[in-house]
């Protein structure tokens, strides 16, 4: 069972404060949903938590270890990060971009993909369906498509906790809702979910907890269903709501 | 791609490859019948009059073989040193002196020029001033955003017109008669001056050089996906980067202290094996070196045999690569893998 604590955590860049003072833990198999405005430090949080950026002060824990002192290597066993479908220069193939999630778990060194590592890949796309794209080339799919490549390849990394950087951007409908019920298949077999999102609705109804953050600091956490009330939201975004919720 | 059609693009790419060295022995100034270089390449040549058979060895074993497999190592090493430099910046319009190797190494060939050095001084001058010139352009980029790419390309630029400066300056004070006419054809590229032991040295430094960037591989594609991916994929980036850098630097170094300056076939020839073997390192570092070889050597061969007077490789790479590259563009138009 993995567990993530965030052990007050601040951040800041060129004298300005951008995070201050966070907190909070989750366990395998919550989903966890980081809501805010632009400039809530939401973004900054993943990014420390994934040891892309160095805390000005705090730590963060994986089952009791701080990251701080993994190799990226082991870290990369622990938690997979998948950031929004992008670009990539090289036309890879969709077979190629996956069984990189293995390179943590493998030989780093090895000239050719191991076949293990292959038959890892080739499960991990048939579980998100996406068996027939293994060899169209990554550059050439569409925003739905390459989403489901990268969480493809966070499953073959192996790691149980997944930080996804807000996934469902530049989804259509139907893709949403496919990707929701997927994360929700994967939180009840055990992975740990953290997402950012800008979707409130959304993360009330998929979401087992939601965690608000505005100016660098956590302002609430709980429940996500409670904590997304039309007031908490509007409170949250700064905008004053059009009709009082139901009581 | 599958495992056959692999195994029959390495034959093929490794058996043309060898066929044109052979090729290449029989071709030249001095006809040589193609049964007794056969002998001669196979030591069955006992048959043959003693005097004949000394300038056979003397002409293919002597001259010939050296300049050869020089041009197959020279362009060997600078396709994966360019190949190496794309992967590491993410960009292939990215060429082996992007940080100013090439630059360096010119200047620190014409510093031995001037200075009245052996041959085996200039090797290393060339050697370290390209290093020293890659070490300058890494060093400025540290000093202001070690993290930076970009920045590393605008130091590279930096330390290109720092050495190609002062390379003005060497030819400047160089002495017109005997000095600046060596420089500026050592400029020109030329696989000429070859010898046995240049191959010696720079066997070990290019093997290795192409072994490290090819164990790379899975780790630079991996980094096509951009650094923090790459660091969250558990590649250790900034070890990854500088140690490509590195190697991808000697193999560059070395061949501009051996052939001079033959700089664009390593922007080139990275992007026929990619269209040929899709963009996977571990296969485009390997593969880039067996076409660098060959392509290199097919110049060189134009550069002995289509006149009377030998015209400098360099020249003979920079025209048909342009060629080749035109070909690769209009390839790569239509689609690179699919």
């Amino acid at each position: 069972m993995t567990g993530l604590v965030v052990d007050s955590l601040s951040f800041a860049r060129g004298g300005r404060t951008i995070l201050d003072g966070v907190s909070f833990a989750m366990q395998a198999g919550e989903m966890v949903a980081l809501l805010g405005p632009n400039g809530a430090g939401k973004t900054t949080l993943l990014r420390l938590v994934l040891r892309l950026l160095r805390p000005r002060s705090g730590r963060v824990l994986l089952d009791g270890r701080a990251i701080a002192g993994m190799t990226r290597r082991v870290l990369a066993t622990h938690l997979a990060y998948v950031p929004q479908g992008h670009g990539v220069v090289f036309p890879y193939r969709v077979r190629d971009v996956v069984a990189l999630g293995r390179l943590a778990g493998g030989a780093m060194l090895a000239p050719v993909v191991p076949a293990a590592d292959r038959e890892a890949a080739a499960e991990a796309m048939a579980r998100l369906a996406i068996g027939h794209l293994a060899d169209r080339s990554y550059a050439a799919l569409s925003g739905g498509e390459r989403q489901a490549v990268l969480i493809a390849r966070a499953l073959a990394q192996g790691a149980r906790l997944l930080v996804l950087d807000e996934p469902e951007t530049g989804l259509d409908y139907g893709q949403q809702q496919r990707l929701s019920g997927l994360l929700r298949g994967l939180a009840g077999e055990g992975y740990g979910i953290l997402a950012t999102t800008h979707d409130p609705l959304r993360a009330a109804r998929n979401f087992s907890r939601a965690i608000l953050m505005r100016e660098g600091r956590l302002v609430a956490d709980g429940p996500a269903a409670e904590m997304l009330s039309a007031q908490a939201i509007a409170g949250l975004y700064g905008f004053t709501a059009v009709s009082a919720p139901p009581a | 791609m599958t495992a056959w059609r692999e195994r029959a693009l390495w034959a093929v790419a490794l058996g043309s490859l060898l066929l044109l060295m052979v090729v290449s022995l029989w071709l030249g100034r001095y006809q040589v019948p193609l049964g007794d270089l056969v002998g001669v390449l196979v030591g069955r040549d006992g048959g043959m009059p003693e005097e004949r058979r000394a300038l056979l060895h003397s002409i293919v074993l002597g001259t010939r073989l050296p300049r050869i497999a020089g041009a197959v190592v020279v362009g060997g090493a600078l396709s994966v040193s360019g190949a190496g430099f794309q992967a590491v910046f993410r960009n292939p319009l990215v060429s082996p002196g992007l940080l100013g190797v090439l630059a360096g190494a010119g200047f620190g060939a014409a510093l031995g020029i001037v200075a009245g050095a052996s041959p085996m001084g200039m090797h290393l001058l060339s050697f370290a001033g390209g290093a020293v010139a890659v070490a300058v352009a890494v060093g400025v980029a540290r000093l202001f955003d070690a993290a930076s790419m970009l920045m590393l390309v605008f130091s590279g630029l930096v330390s290109t017109a720092l050495f190609t400066a002062l390379l003005s300056l060497l030819k400047y004070v160089a002495d017109p008669d005997r000095q600046l006419p060596d420089i500026v054809f050592w400029l020109l590229g030329s696989l000429t001056q070859v010898t046995g032991a240049d191959l010696g040295m720079m066997a070990v430094p290019v093997a290795i050089g192409i072994g490290v960037l090819t164990l790379c591989g899975r780790m630079l594609d991996a980094l096509a996906m951009g650094d923090d991916e790459a660091r969250t994929l558990g590649v250790p980036v900034g070890v990854l980067r500088y140690g490509v850098i590195a190697a991808a630097t000697v193999l560059s170094a070395v061949t501009v202290s051996v052939a001079g300056m033959i700089g664009w076939i390593g922007l080139i020839v990275p992007h026929v094996a990619r269209l040929l073997a899709g963009p996977c390192n571990a296969r485009v570092l390997p593969l880039s070196a067996c076409l660098g070889g060959a392509f290199l050597l097919v110049c060189d061969d134009l550069a002995r045999c289509v006149s009377v007077e030998e015209i400098p490789v360099g020249l003979i790479a920079d025209l048909l690569g342009v060629v080749v590259f035109l070909g690769v563009l209009r390839l790569i138009r239509r689609g690179w893998v699919e």
